[in-house]
């Protein structure tokens, strides 16, 4: 799942996609479209929230997040979008 | 009994909450079977409303749509708050998923916004408990200045405690005690500057909505809320929207994110500090954890796909064996009552006896004994996959390949229903939840070969050819399907099919609420359809009387004979085929057995006409079933629009695939038929490639892929040490 880790370091913030299973992480920003921010927002991924991955569905699939006690599945692209702060180092 | 009447007193209720909290069950358990269930006026979404007798009182419910947020992102999410503020409902009860405190309570913290009377519904208190958590309702009551009940909706704990409360505030005089809202610092000043902005001018006066409602509102940049102010009041609004739009750049710059992420966060800040006044942590019981690892298994990357299987093809299973079941004993009871009918109507000859028994009986049968076996179960299938919380499960697990062709993962339920009845799957449509995505996963899942038309398919192509041409049909069906997809996908915003669902916790199904929702899916079904159908059967009949059919035939045939080179009598077929598909392959047999002896399929049509006839049966028109639901689902003007491309691209498709074939033949005549047909259908590939192809290249490509997103991380990662962002939105 996490792809070239190495590379992946030295960047303070990383798309959601590239967390380890069972990380918890907080979101710094959101990079979507309007629409697709609102709603991100609505379902409660702010800023600052913290996020648990659970798992991926396989093929680039949907990931399995942890949200405010919800759980809520995201698509890849839109995963994709959302940058969290990187503790992998 | 009239006096007493007139003594009670009439409530209004609002029932608002976010999906799946059961909301729905509450309102079955209040108003029993005293329930209207239509359509929201001039909007497609479903209305239920229905009245309970309670203490000397009468309570009319109406249930409002379950949604997340009061913003405009979906038609429900409009019609929710359209409808407290224009309606006014007396009270709004508030159902919320304790389990889910703090995403549920974002929502109550807007709805209080609308500043209407309001209870709140503890919902799932029992599976709380179970997690190993409790919660002090009387925190949440001071904290929001609102009632709360606990409620086990399921058992019916604590519903009717509802009603009590809101008698009591009505008797005890107090009309309403909730706490105003107050946001963070910055926040609540802007939202107090343009309240008083709003107050001091009089033009400004929004009369609908609460004035702190407008102010968030119209700071967040509210499409609805603004047109709704360009409207009545052109010329002296500039100012004010420059104002508007000065304070949320300000705001923006400030925190570096959009006005919704702000504003949003900012509610959520609220709902947070209630959620963790008010939540007390205990032990978690057993059956929680066993309830735990069914959540897991079901969306496991292996088992996940297992279980999924299992569960449809039971599903399949289960439905099929009931359907023909029924179905057959419609058809011998029909068949058997024929000759009574043809004493007591006068024979085959007469005509009476044509248009009642055959148009009329025959129509009715034919939708009692043909559509309504596979239509009701299958309803009632859904419901229960959709109470118990499986679908965004299924949702999940397939996203990936629905995006494949440009929907997002939740259009795999219509499509699986599709392999049934089209029916289902276009009300199963109505999950979706924007128009734009509800009517792209309408065309697609109306294009799924429904049980019937696999009959068709089985009972012709693969019977009299073979299991490779069976294959080569469905290769192209699933091309075409692909690349209709792909067109659609053109024309929608790439963040809009992605996929944001909620994963839901599993729980016990209230059969009471699961089939009085397939009762009201089927009548509405029964009312809207049969009749239709059963007027087909009568003008059909009428055809064959006055001997239009031939006419029918000639007039077709350009297009049948000519271009699609068809035999002429098809036709008729084909039209008989809009009542029922199966009738496409039953009236051809018929007609096939009259034809002078020695005539077998085999030598009426050949293995190209056959490959013709089929596809246009698997293209061109939904049956009329299916019509009238899309019709009901989505609106006429879709409705209509899309038979008509139906037609057009059915014919168009398999004359293609007619004349490609036609090509091939002529100039490599001494090939064998296999080379000839598997050429064509690569031809066939390349030729609907590039048109897709020219349609992304025709209007402009919005969403570029993978590069174009991984561009946009780079850009940001070098970017993100300068302090203002802003110019990175968009």
């Amino acid at each position: 799942m996490v792809q070239s880790k190495k590379n992946l370091e030295k960047f303070s913030e990383i798309p959601l996609i590239n967390i380890p299973f069972n990380a918890i992480v907080s979101v710094v920003h959101i990079r979507a479209g309007f629409k697709a921010t609102q709603r991100l927002s609505g379902m409660g991924i702010t800023p600052g929230t913290q996020i648990k991955v659970i798992s991926q569905a396989p093929f680039r699939g949907p990931i399995q997040i942890i949200v405010r006690g919800t759980r809520l599945a995201i698509g890849y692209g839109l995963a994709m979008k959302i940058f969290v702060n990187n503790n992998l180092h | 009994m009239s006096e007493s009447r007139s003594k009670d007193k009439v409530i209004h209720i609002a029932l608002a909450g976010n999906p799946n909290v059961g909301k729905s069950v509450i309102f079955n358990q209040l108003t029993g079977m005293s329930q209207v269930v239509g359509n929201w006026p001039g909007k497609t979404v479903k209305k239920a409303e229905g009245k309970c007798k309670f203490k000397n009182y009468i309570f009319k419910i109406v249930d409002l749509p379950g949604i997340y947020s009061l913003s405009t992102y979906s038609i429900e999410e409009i019609i929710s708050r359209e409808y407290i503020v224009e309606e006014k409902p007396d009270y709004i009860i508030n159902v919320i998923d304790v389990n889910q405190l703090e995403r549920n309570l974002f929502f109550t913290i807007q709805l209080q916004m609308l500043n209407r009377p309001m209870i709140l519904a503890l919902n799932q208190y029992d599976v709380l408990l179970q997690r190993g958590f409790d919660i002090d309702d009387d925190k949440i009551e001071e904290l929001l200045g609102i009632k709360t009940q606990k409620v086990v909706a399921v058992h019916n704990r604590g519903v009717h405690e509802l009603l009590e409360k809101i008698i009591e505030i009505e008797e005890g005089g107090e009309i309403n005690n909730s706490k105003p809202i107050i946001f963070g610092k910055e926040i609540e000043y802007e939202i107090q500057r343009l309240s008083s902005e709003i107050t001091s001018n009089e033009f400004l006066q929004e009369d609908r909505y609460p004035l702190q409602f407008t102010s968030f509102k119209i700071l967040e940049d509210d499409e609805h809320i603004k047109k709704h102010l360009i409207e009545s009041k052109e010329n002296q609004l500039d100012h004010f929207l420059y104002i508007v739009e000065e304070k949320r750049k300000n705001l923006e710059d400030f925190h570096g994110e959009t006005i919704s992420t702000i504003l949003n966060s900012e509610i959520y800040n609220i709902a947070n500090h209630i959620y963790e006044e008010s939540i007390i942590i205990k032990e978690t019981s057993r059956t929680f954890k066993v309830r735990n690892f069914f959540d897991h298994i079901t969306v496991h990357s292996i088992f996940g796909y297992l279980i999924l299987a299992v569960v449809l093809l039971g599903t399949y299973y289960l439905i099929f064996k009931f359907g023909d079941m029924i179905s057959d004993l419609m058809d011998g009871l029909f068949s058997n009552l024929t000759p009574g009918a043809e004493q007591i109507l006068g024979g085959e000859e007469n005509w009476i006896y044509k248009l009642v028994w055959n148009g009329f009986l025959g129509g009715l049968f034919a939708g009692v004994g043909g559509v309504l076996p596979f239509v009701i179960p299958f309803y009632f299938f859904i419901e229960i996959l959709q109470d118990i919380g499986y679908l965004p499960r299924a949702a999940y697990l397939m996203d990936r390949f629905m995006h494949r062709i440009g929907v997002h993962g939740k259009t795999i339920i219509p499509i699986l229903l599709g392999f049934g009845c089209t029916v289902p799957a276009v009300s199963a449509c109505a999950i979706m939840e924007t128009e734009k995505q509800r009517k792209k996963s309408i065309i697609i899942s109306s294009m799924i070969p429904c049980s019937a038309i696999t009959t068709i398919v089985m009972g012709l192509v693969f019977k009299w050819r073979g299991p490779w041409v069976t294959l080569v049909l469905y290769l192209i069906l699933l091309s075409i399907i692909i690349a209709i997809g792909k067109i659609l996908t053109i024309f929608s915003d790439v963040d809009e099919s992605e996929l944001i669902i909620e994963l839901h916790d599993f729980r016990v199904p209230n059969f009471k609420v699961i089939l009085k929702q397939t009762w009201h899916r089927s009548k509405e079904f029964v009312y809207l359809a049969l009749p239709l159908i059963i007027i087909f059967g009568i003008l059909m009949e009428i055809f064959v009387e006055f001997n239009l059919l031939e006419w029918v035939n000639f007039l077709l045939s350009p297009v049948i004979e000519h271009f699609l080179g068809l035999p002429r009598s098809i036709g008729v077929f084909l039209i008989y085929g809009v009542l029922r598909k199966e009738l496409n392959l039953v009236l051809l047999e018929q007609f096939v057995k009259s034809l002078p002896a020695g005539i077998t399929m085999v030598e009426y049509l050949s293995t190209i006409q056959m490959i013709t006839f089929t596809l246009i049966t698997l293209l061109y028109i939904p049956c009329l079933a299916t019509f009238i639901t899309i019709r009901k689902e989505v609106g006429k003007k879709f409705a209509r629009h899309l038979l008509f491309f139906r037609l057009l691209g059915a014919t168009l498709i398999a004359g293609t695939v007619y004349w490609i074939y036609q090509f091939v033949s002529n100039i490599k005549p001494n090939w064998t038929f296999e080379y000839q047909i598997a050429i064509t259908i690569l031809i066939f590939f390349v030729f609907l490639y590039i048109v897709v192809l020219l349609f992304g290249k025709l209007i402009k490509h919005r969403g570029k892929g993978k590069r174009r997103r991984f561009h946009r991380f780079k850009e940001f990662a070098e970017i993100k040490s300068c302090d203002n962002c802003s110019k990175f939105k968009k």
